[in-house]
């Protein structure tokens, strides 16, 4: 009971004051209810930063980046590959290494380091390096992963390494000329990787040429081969596809590592396919004909009497094996009679010989994917002697990737096909042929006669050493003298041969030249076409035909292409 | 009163509630970006990798460096084109076979004199032996579990 009284009169008292209490006890709760707020706040941000957050401190990704997304490989240089996607050029990351001077403590030891790891720099000029009054300076680029660690392992903060890309051609110097190569910032400098420069430093897409790693390997190493066997000077070769002017190969020798261009002479940078502009001799025989056949559209069996040397003025046109006779056009051919071509030269007229040759491509400079491209040395004025010696290719040079396409172009049925480097896959070959968008330069008939022409020359002409049985080989030796310094050198040569298979239906074009070849006893001291150039188009073909897997077509004599014309080659020669 | 004090309650437990949940989302959205970072930069380490290793594949396949080591431990040479034929019927006479179930079915029936008669009509192809091989030295194989019977038996050293 008294409790009970008690608890009233406490009551009783609270009720009285209760207002003033209560206000004071709401506003004790209200403030101290903040207070824990924040501190709860503070204690959880702080869990947060150094438990949560805090995990895995040792790895430099943990650090959060919100937001930030990692560089893309976007701006790096784009890959050149071939057509089969073969990796010709790619950029990698390299680290180069540099130097702060005034962070490096021990200038002494660290450059003894230095020099223990790469073998190639000094111990005095790093040393001078380390102790530079620069605030930065490189000391050595490229640097392997390997001397990268060994680096670190020295322990100098002053030492640092800076990330850069590099140029790297996997093929080493099988690609240099047409691929070309950049300079230590990653600009092209030359051939592919100049022309394509811009779009190549945006990086988006690879690029694919027409090339094949696979035959130019085989184009190079038979060049390399021939230029051994006859001590020769240079040698270059092209393989091109007759029906859409893909070149395949091209090689130029001697060649140089694009890695390296520094280091190579001008001997070795000087492209010869486009910027070697050659007299390419008695393969122009091959245009001179087809321009017989077109303009005037004569028999086979038109003959010309060769048994004469020509003179114009004080020019005389002399034949390198004299064969006294009267010779239809396929004896001057097969023979390759420099008499018979240039009689040829005149019977089709200036005027129409070099409109034809014009049509042909073989005056201007040639529109090519490499900017590199000399411009053909056309006589000037162009007179009755200029109508003669071109005839048989003489006075007039041009680069061998205008010869092999216009080769070509006559021969793949008499459409003008341009050299091209860059694979197209759009379809636009067939869509072309089917709107007409080709050029007729000679007709299917001029086309057929100048294939049989040319089988008939590798048959029973002068260049029996590039037939390859089975492959119906079709070709034209040249052998020109090179212009020394009193007019034709006799015996500086520029031997060529220009091969065209299955001739029946031609496919592929193979042209080798190898400048100043020196005869042998092999040869029996010979360095001409026939020798040199022509062994080599065989075995080139030869390996081609493994490689890609053409089959052989065994005909027998008369079947062959050429042997319809076999009648119109006198037996008896004198 | 009583209402007073349990909405000030409700309002700490909400605020509480929110906090954390703020909180927790925060946190996991922060995880999720540390873990979509590190994942970017393993996926671009791993395809600088690749690009890396695809300039290595390239050098290591160039013709050049193959053909040396072709030729140097292998004993193979490149094909000759002596080797591609157009047609394979043309490199063998084609030989005339039996069925199997003919042979089964008319096994029997066939007289002697008819097989005779298909022999003569195939005396081009097949070739009758006159000797049988002589074999000097010859090694007769025997059986496994022959020999372990001798070795067992002692009869082989």
């Amino acid at each position: 009971m008294i409790f009970h009284r008690h608890l009233r009169k406490a009551i009783k008292l609270q009720g009285e004051r209760s207002s003033t209490l209560d206000l004071a006890r709401g506003r004790l709760v209200l403030i101290s209810g903040f207070f824990f707020a924040v501190y709860m706040v503070l204690l959880l941000r702080s869990l947060d930063l150094t438990l949560i957050q805090g995990r895995g401190v040792d790895t430099d990704t943990s650090i959060s980046y919100a937001y930030s997304e990692p560089v893309g490989d976007n701006n790096v240089r784009a890959d050149i590959v071939d057509r089969n996607n073969v990796l010709l050029a790619t950029t990698l990351q390299t680290a180069s290494l540099s130097v702060r001077p005034s962070l490096i403590s021990d200038p002494l030891r660290a450059a003894k380091g230095l020099v223990e790891i790469f073998s190639d720099l000094t111990y005095g000029d790093v040393l001078q390096k380390l102790q530079s009054e620069k605030n930065f300076v490189r000391i050595k680029r490229n640097v392997l992963p390997g001397e990268q660690f060994d680096v670190l392992g020295l322990g100098e903060p002053g030492l640092i390494f800076e990330y850069e890309d590099r140029r790297v051609y996997p093929q080493g110097g099988l690609f240099s000329h047409l691929v070309g190569y950049t300079n230590i910032d990653t600009l092209g400098q030359s051939g592919i990787e100049r022309s394509f420069n811009g779009l190549l430093a945006k990086g988006k897409e690879t690029l694919t040429l027409t090339l094949d790693v696979r035959l130019q390997h085989i184009m190079h190493r038979e060049i390399a081969r021939v230029m051994d066997e006859f001590n020769a000077l240079a040698g270059f070769g092209v393989i091109m596809d007759v029906r859409s002017g893909e070149v395949l190969a091209g090689v130029s020798l001697p060649d140089f590592d694009p890695h390296n261009p520094g280091k190579a002479n001008d001997m070795q940078l000087f492209n010869r396919l486009t910027l070697g502009a050659y007299e390419f001799g008695s393969v122009f025989k091959i245009f001179s004909t087809a321009a017989l056949f077109e303009t005037l559209n004569v028999p086979m069996s038109t003959s010309f009497d060769v048994s004469e040397p020509i003179k114009v003025g004080r020019f005389t046109i002399r034949d390198y094996r004299a064969k006294n006779m009267v010779m239809t056009v396929p004896e001057v051919f097969m023979y390759s009679s420099n008499i018979g071509s240039a009689m040829i030269g005149r019977a089709v007229g200036g005027h129409a010989l070099k409109d034809f040759y014009s049509d042909l491509g073989l005056l201007t400079k040639l529109d090519f994917e490499i900017k590199e491209m000399a411009k053909p040395k056309v006589p000037n004025p162009w007179n009755d002697v200029s109508t003669l010696t071109v005839s048989y290719g003489h006075g007039l040079s041009t680069t061998s990737m205008q010869l092999v396409s216009a080769v070509s172009s006559i021969v793949n049925g008499g459409y003008l096909v341009k050299p091209k480097l860059i694979l197209d896959n759009s379809k636009q070959l067939m869509e072309n042929s089917k709107n007409n968008q080709y050029v007729q330069v000679v007709s299917e008939q001029t086309a057929h006669r100048m294939r049989q022409l040319l089988r008939l020359a590798v048959t029973d002409g002068t260049g029996k050493n590039a037939d390859v049985s089975g492959y119906r080989v079709g070709g034209k030796t040249g052998t020109a003298e090179k212009v020394g310094a009193h007019g034709y050198d006799r015996k500086r040569l520029m031997s060529s041969f220009v091969g065209v298979f299955p001739v029946d239906s031609p496919r592929y074009a193979v042209f080798v030249a190898i400048d100043e070849p020196k005869g042998h006893k092999g040869s029996f001291g010979y360095a001409t076409a026939g020798w040199t150039a022509a062994p080599a188009v065989s075995r080139v073909i030869m390996s081609m035909a493994t490689i890609l897997g053409i089959k052989p077509q065994i005909l027998t004599v008369d079947q062959d292409l050429g042997s319809s014309l076999k009648h119109y080659i006198s037996s008896k020669e004198k | 009163m009583k209402k007073n004090v349990l909405h000030i309650i409700l309002f700490f437990t909400f605020a509480a509630l929110s906090g954390g949940l703020l909180f927790y989302t925060s946190q996991s959205v922060q995880r999720a970006e540390d873990e979509l970072y590190n994942i970017q930069v393993s996926v671009l380490k791993e395809k600088e990798a690749i690009h890396a290793l695809k300039a290595e594949w390239a050098f290591l396949n160039s013709p050049a460096r193959l053909e040396a080591l072709a030729l140097e431990y292998l004993d193979l040479v490149p094909p000759d084109v002596g080797q591609i034929i157009s047609d394979a019927s043309s490199l063998f006479e084609s030989v005339p076979v039996l069925q199997d179930s003919f042979i089964e079915e008319n096994f029997h029936e066939i007289s002697s004199s008819e097989l005779k008669i298909e022999k003569e009509a195939f005396s081009s192809v097949f070739v009758t032996p006159r000797k049988k091989p002589i074999r000097k030295n010859a090694v007769i194989k025997k059986r496994f579990d022959t020999i372990l019977n001798e070795i067992i038996a002692g009869g082989v050293e």
